[in-house]
């Protein structure tokens, strides 16, 4: 059974979907983002995040032998004192500053594989500080 | 005109499976006086600063390289000396540290730019007053790019150091460092500065044959916060340093340094050594290693003496911190050799003006792995060969593109014009694969490696100089 495509339909349930590709979250909530898919904090409000791409992916696959761990960064544009900023974010447990306080980008699924089936669509995991 | 740019896509299949994708960018007409600098990628464009003739020209190329607009940067004052540009990782742009001079006074000046190179933001940062002599200067950056070391020598007994923070365009300190019996050209060896903003300043001491026993190094750190100045006395054991590369770990927070060792002469090194400095730990004795025998036998062949084993004109080009704490050193053969031209024997007169003519040789690459203790994981070697002559070497060596998976280790096979590009592929257990990339003839390119900027894990900008006309080349790797 895979757990992340399940884990992921969960989350998406739990987070009220807005209008397509926009979901509203709320303080201690976690939740999955696709690319293009955007944020909010309150229904009227502007986009608190938006999802722009995924810049790299260099992650060591778990079954292979690295000489360094990598990383994955993400593009996005967040709100930050009333404005939107596009910028590069590396995806490892920190929080980033928003206008709704700081917002974790807990981590970046799927995790690389080796095992050659076809590559699942990038999700974004995240959490808004309480 | 022409205005469509040559793009040349070439899918090589090396082993089948993965690519590459060249992209060559029109060429640009270079004079003799002209310095460029590649700044790297910011907003899917690869940026180039030119200095021609006191103009500071910033050019964007798009995906396909083809030039996408050019600017005209204003920067302060006169004699303006561009010292580094860096890209910021979060791609909002990137930052320009230059000396200018105003009123005959020198200053340090620190400007941010966006992607679309418009001044964000300036600062000088300090006055330097007066040179009574042309300063040298040296410029080290922190792993995460956010921090600048830069050491001025006005007087070789002391060093001016200053820390500078990027984001916050601030400097950290400006202290001088004045060791006992210290001469900055002889004794230094490097410095590192950590993500954090903390300075290690690393001196060299008694490194002779008839001190080996006292041989030691001497790190001079300072904190960021705090501004605490520390020394730690690092003794080599009876080994002579043949030659060293320090990285500082900012996941470990130590200062690790790979080297070569000799306990002879200088002639020869007889082995390799791993160290790690932790602030406030005691520092053990590095771990000496003596190459193994059959690398010796491979890389010297014929030359191989049983009596006294050793690799000679092996230099320490770059250490990759491994993500258990351990180190891949990476080392290369090099040597110089000046002679007189032919027609200067035959006393004849000739175009060089009895300037000697000195030959490049850069061979094989050899490479050893350490576990974070220091002990042997594995070694190789990687064998090439390039000659050329009264060039600096400038189209030898290699251009080494780091990725968790593996090394890349590009370079000419060959320097002249009618050559390939080859790269050997290296894992993390020590297995290379070397392959045959592209013809540089068929593309008109002449690659200066060693100049190249890693823009992405998966891609690198190389800069190519023929006649005297310079053409970016952007190399993309599968990102499998």
């Amino acid at each position: 059974m895979r757990v992340t495509p399940l884990l992921c339909l969960l989350l998406l349930a739990c987070a009220p979907r807005l209008v397509e590709g926009t979901y509203l979250i709320e303080p201690g909530q976690q939740l999955l983002l696709s690319v293009g898919e955007h944020l909010k904090a309150e229904r009227k409000a502007e986009d608190l995040l938006t999802f722009v791409e995924v810049v790299e992916d260099s992650r060591c696959p778990r079954d292979v032998q690295c000489i360094q761990a990598g990383q994955a960064v993400v593009r996005i544009r967040v709100l930050r004192d009333g404005v939107l900023t596009e910028e590069n974010v590396i995806v490892d447990g920190q929080a980033i500053a928003t206008d709704r306080g700081p917002l974790e980008l807990s981590s970046l699924e799927p995790y690389p594989d080796t095992s050659g089936g076809a590559p699942e669509p990038y999700r974004l995991s995240l959490r808004l500080g309480e | 005109m022409r205005t469509l740019l040559l793009s040349f896509i070439f899918l090589l299949l090396c082993t089948g499976v993965r690519a590459q994708v060249l992209t060559v960018s029109e060429e640009i007409p270079m004079r003799n006086d002209t310095e460029y600098t590649l700044i790297g990628k910011l907003g899917g464009q690869v940026l180039l600063l030119q200095d021609r003739e006191n103009k500071h020209l910033l050019t964007a190329y798009g995906r396909s390289m083809n030039q996408s607009w050019e600017k005209d940067l204003e920067l302060r004052g006169k004699n303006i000396r561009v010292l580094e540009a860096v890209t910021a990782q979060d791609g909002t742009g990137f930052h320009l540290l230059y000396l200018f001079r105003d009123k005959g006074r020198n200053h340090l000046q620190l400007d941010r730019y966006n992607p679309a190179g418009n001044l964000q933001d300036s600062v000088t940062l300090v006055d330097f007053g007066l040179f009574v002599t042309t300063p040298e200067d040296d410029i080290f950056k922190s792993e995460d790019e956010s921090k600048l070391l830069m050491l001025m020598v006005e007087q070789q007994t002391k060093a001016r150091y200053l820390g500078i923070d990027l984001d916050s365009m601030m400097l950290l300190y400006d202290q001088v460092l004045e060791p006992d019996k210290f001469f900055y050209n002889e004794d230094f060896l490097q410095a590192e500065i950590t993500d954090r903003g903390d300075m290690y300043f690393v001196v060299e001491r008694d490194n002779f044959k008839s001190k080996r026993k006292e041989h030691r190094y001497e790190v001079y750190t300072h904190k960021a916060d705090g501004a605490q100045r520390d020394m730690i006395d690092v003794n080599l054991g009876d080994s002579l340093t043949y030659d060293v590369f320090f990285r500082y770990d900012n996941l470990n927070e130590r200062l690790a340094a790979g080297g070569l060792y000799s306990t002879k002469d200088f002639i020869k090194a007889e082995g390799y050594f791993f160290l790690a400095i932790e602030p406030g730990k005691p520092v053990g004795r590095p771990n000496f290693q003596p190459f193994p025998e059959n690398l010796v036998k491979n890389v010297e062949g014929k030359k191989y003496n049983k009596r006294n084993p050793g690799i000679n004109d092996l230099t320490v080009r770059d250490a990759v911190l491994r993500q258990d704490g351990g180190l891949v050193m990476i080392t290369e053969r090099d040597r110089q050799l000046q002679r007189r031209g032919a027609a200067d024997q035959n006393q004849l007169l000739n175009t060089y003006g009895g300037r000697p003519l000195i030959d490049y040789h850069f061979d094989e690459i050899v490479v050893f792995a350490v576990y974070p203790d220091g002990r042997p994981h594995w070694s190789n070697i990687m064998h090439k060969k390039q000659y050329s002559q009264d060039d600096d070497g400038a189209y030898s060596g290699f251009f080494l593109m780091e990725s968790p998976r593996r090394l890349r280790f590009l370079f000419n096979d060959e320097i002249r014009f009618e050559n390939t590009v080859s790269e050997y592929v290296l894992n993390g257990r020590g297995e290379f694969d070397r392959t045959s990339l592209f013809n540089t003839r068929d593309l008109e390119l002449r690659l200066r490696f060693r100049d190249g900027v890693q823009v992405a894990a998966n891609e690198v900008v190389l800069p190519s100089e023929h006649r005297n006309r310079l053409r970016l080349v952007k190399m993309t790797y599968d990102a499998k």
